[in-house]
């Protein structure tokens, strides 16, 4: 009960409705006396000082009552006393319930144990009619596939028991991850069993049949044959597939006017999706600087698992020469915790911090900004920096996936300084400059133009996870008909005309471009439980 | 004043005292013998299956390996059952028509598994490997009795807790040479019919099995165990296959079982049951 009541009591003076009021009443009365003209006595007469007297007539020693109205003893009072603990009045007062609560938990108790004496029900076998030949029962298969993630696929080589997949680990044969994965990863199966998963096509939340879909769909790019599929709109997380690639370009030939948009909550806005994808070294490094870049924590940093890796390795080896980690950074993170050196700044120094070692290290064209530094901070400059230029071409310089992009560029700048570009920074693939930001603004600049005839999400939630000041709901409901392929009814799928159950990587045929631009094969390991579809079969 | 009971409440009470004691008692032995009894454990019982297969014909009428239809049964914990093709590759040809055979035809045809019912069906939280038994010297009929002499097939033993530990906590009066685990009529060394034994060349890395020979002809008197086979080449045998085969160096007579199962424990290197003392080896 809140007692915030307790200074608002005047509403209880007009007669007593609410055993809240009575309650609030009891935890303090703050109030002044009461016009007691409106306060009855248990007999039913108005409350006079002359009944109050009258009442208290006779009786002797202390006694307190909480409120007046204990004083009139009116039995709207006596109820709500007994009701001060509603929930637990009852298991407390009505003496049947507790004993057979008691009586029951002492019974399950005593006989718990002959659970355990029950005679097994008889199970069935159901043997092959004709048993694969690379089936031994009892002995697990492993296949190799891949997990699409969006910095990058990560290779695996999945445990399967009677083509059933129970364990994702890394594939140890792969270059890029050497048999290494990540929570994320690990994850992905209990997505597949999820009972939770979307196993049917919906038309405005109703059950309907993928065909139907279909039908529809076909029919609109029949339509946009002519128009060039104009309104048209893909929405879809970022493309690791080379596959999916390609797919795209063929369809962008025949249907020019439609347009593609790739959105990444996690990435948008970060150098890492504006094409920027540096490899970083850590082998050959003796010196590594993390300037607000958390690689050491978890998958969500491009290209963790060959950093977490190699990092680890040098630190295994200490006879091989340990590297030296330095970190700066606004949070606490385990790459700060595992840091020779670490530094806190807020995230708004760090672009400053970075250009001013770039200038230490006499990185061109790059000026000292006038920033007033602490003398610890001035020390920790001067210090990274000698160091630094003492192993120009063995260091590395890493920028944080969240800073402000001016830090992507500086830690460029500096790594180039040093001579460490092509020895521990070397920079591969050909990077498609995806502004996702502007994008996801121009499409629902569009739909809020009514320009959207079809909108297709492709495993995508942008009604949860779309910036909320783009406001994506509102625009995705004036799209004529709105798409959504996804593992689950989520936040999108409900809002969407159309769902479509997604197939998980493991029921499906795909390929996928890992962070350091190795391809892999996604291959399935079990036929879709439910009626799913791929990404591919958008794009036909 | 009266007596208020009569002088028989006497033992009338020390008769109740006992019979309740009795009662306990007995209670106590019927639930003990019930837990154990063919009605839990389903010892003996031979439940209805699809098609009533008989091993007594198939192995000992026809001379079937037992891992013919049970292929897995040293690579992996789970033995297997027979595919519906197992049965196929024979009755494609014979018995044909016959009416018994139906739900196997019936099973090939709409390619649906012949649901038969588990007869050794081990409770879920057991973990069992056959393998690891059949490679360390179990044979089948250790456990599944004279399989080759059961028309119908049914469990000859409890498979109960305490029938695992009762060879675990003595592994020496089960143990026979792998060579001898499908023999169903395999039976202990006696005087009589002693066995032989050699190890040769036990060395790390090499399945312990496959160091030792037994055998249950005196080596002395067969060809090949005694013959010098760097000194005589069989026609045939490239001086690889003879380097290859080693000289058995010496055989140890075994007359009794007692003495051939400490001797396969110490060269198949089988676990004492000090070693197996974790729950966690059989309850996963």
């Amino acid at each position: 009960m809140s007692s915030d009541n307790g200074n608002g009591m005047m509403k209880h003076t007009s007669g007593v409705e609410t055993p809240e009021a009575f309650v609030a009443l009891n935890a303090g009365d703050k109030s002044p006396a009461h016009p007691n003209a409106e306060l009855m006595t248990a007999s039913g007469e108005p409350m006079t000082l002359a009944a109050v007297r009258k009442s208290l007539e006779g009786k002797r020693g202390k006694r307190y009552w909480r409120s007046i109205d204990e004083l009139a003893g009116t039995p709207e009072f006596a109820e709500a006393v007994a009701k001060e603990f509603p929930d637990a009045a009852a298991e407390w007062v009505d003496p049947v319930s507790r004993r057979g609560f008691l009586k029951l938990m002492g019974a399950s108790m005593a006989l718990a144990g002959l659970a355990g004496c029950t005679k097994q029900p008889d199970e069935p076998i159901y043997p092959y009619v004709k048993q694969p030949e690379d089936l031994v029962l009892g002995k697990s298969n492993y296949f190799a596939t891949a997990h699409p993630f969006p910095t990058g696929g990560i290779p695996l080589l999945v445990k399967s028991d009677a083509f059933r997949p129970i364990k994702v680990d890394g594939n140890p044969d792969h270059p890029y991850n050497l048999g290494s994965s990540d929570v994320f990863t690990q994850g992905t199966l209990l997505d597949l069993y999820d009972p939770d998963r979307s196993q049917h096509a919906l038309l405005r939340g109703t059950a309907t049949e993928y065909v139907d879909f279909f039908e529809a769909y076909r029919e609109r790019l029949i339509a946009g044959k002519a128009d060039g599929g104009e309104g048209i709109y893909f929405l879809s997380t970022s493309i690791t597939s080379p596959t999916l690639q390609r797919q795209w370009s063929e369809a962008q030939k025949a249907y020019p006017k439609a347009k593609l948009v790739q959105y990444d909550p996690a990435l948008a806005g970060t150098a890492f999706a504006s094409g920027l994808n540096p490899q970083f070294s850590l082998e050959s490094a003796d010196v590594i600087v993390s300037l607000d870049a958390d690689f050491l924590s978890g998958a969500a940093y491009p290209g963790f698992h060959k950093l977490v890796r190699e990092y680890a390795a040098r630190r295994k080896n200490p006879e091989g020469g340990m590297n030296r980690l330095y970190a700066i950074e606004s949070s606490p993170t385990t790459t700060g915790l595992k840091a020779e050196h670490r530094l806190g700044l807020r995230a708004s120094e760090i672009p400053a911090f970075a250009a001013a070692l770039a200038n230490a290290v006499g990185a061109s064209g790059v000026s000292a900004p006038s920033y007033s530094w602490t003398a610890e901070q001035t020390k920790y400059l001067n210090a990274l920096a000698k160091d630094l230029k003492a192993n120009a071409g063995k260091s590395v310089v890493i920028p944080g996936l969240y800073q402000d992009p001016s830090v992507a560029a500086l830690a460029a700048a500096i790594n180039q300084a040093l001579g460490n570009a092509g020895k521990t920074v070397t920079t591969t693939g050909s990077a498609v400059f995806v502004d996702q930001i502007a994008d996801l603004k121009s499409l629902v600049a569009d739909l809020n133009a009514g320009k959207v005839d079809w909108l297709v999400m492709l495993n995508s939630n942008p009604v949860y996870d779309a910036p909320a000041d783009l406001n994506f709901l509102s625009a995705m409901l004036k799209a004529k008909t709105s798409v959504h392929l996804g593992s689950h009814v989520d936040e999108t799928g409900l809002e969407a005309i159309w769902h479509v159950p997604a197939a998980h990587y493991l029921e499906s045929w795909s390929d996928v471009r890992s962070y350091d631009g190795t391809v892999s094969i996604i291959q399935p390991l079990i036929e879709p439980l439910y009626g799913t579809r791929l990404t591919h079969s958008f794009r036909r | 004043m009266a007596q208020i009971f009569d002088r028989s409440s006497n033992s009338l009470a020390r008769m109740s005292l006992i019979l309740t004691g009795l009662i306990v008692i007995a209670l106590g032995v019927t639930l003990d013998s019930l837990q154990r009894s063919p009605w839990v454990t389903r010892q003996g019982q031979r439940p209805d299956q699809p098609v009533p297969f008989s091993h007594k014909h198939h192995v000992q009428g026809l001379g079937l390996q037992c891992q013919y239809c049970h292929v897995s049964v040293e690579k992996s914990s789970y033995a297997g059952i027979p595919p519906t093709k197992t049965c196929m590759n024979c009755h494609a040809q014979i018995w044909t028509n016959a009416a018994l055979l139906e739900p196997v035809r019936h099973s090939w045809a709409t390619n649906e598994s012949i649901v038969w019912t588990k007869v050794h069906d081990l409770p879920d939280y057991v973990y069992f490997n056959h393998s690891i038994h059949v490679n360390k010297g179990l044979g089948c009929a250790s456990c599944h009795g004279r399989v080759d002499l059961m028309p119908l097939m049914y469990q000859q033993n409890t498979l109960q807790m305490e029938w695992c530990l009762n060879c675990h906590r003595d592994p020496a009066k089960n143990l026979r040479p792998v060579s001898q685990i499908y023999n169903m009529a395999w039976t202990a060394p006696t005087t009589d019919k002693p066995v032989w034994c050699s190890v040769n060349g036990e060395k790390t890395g090499t399945p312990t099995a496959q160091t030792v020979d037994c055998q249950t002809q005196e080596p002395g008197k067969t060809d090949v165990a005694s013959l010098d086979l760097n000194a005589v080449k069989l026609p045939g045998m490239s001086s690889q296959m003879t380097a290859a085969m080693p000289v058995p160096v010496s055989y140890t007579k075994f007359t009794s079982q007692r003495d051939l199962g400490n001797f396969l424990i110490d060269h198949y290197k089988i676990r004492k049951p000090n070693e197996l003392a974790s729950c966690e080896v059989c309850h996963r």
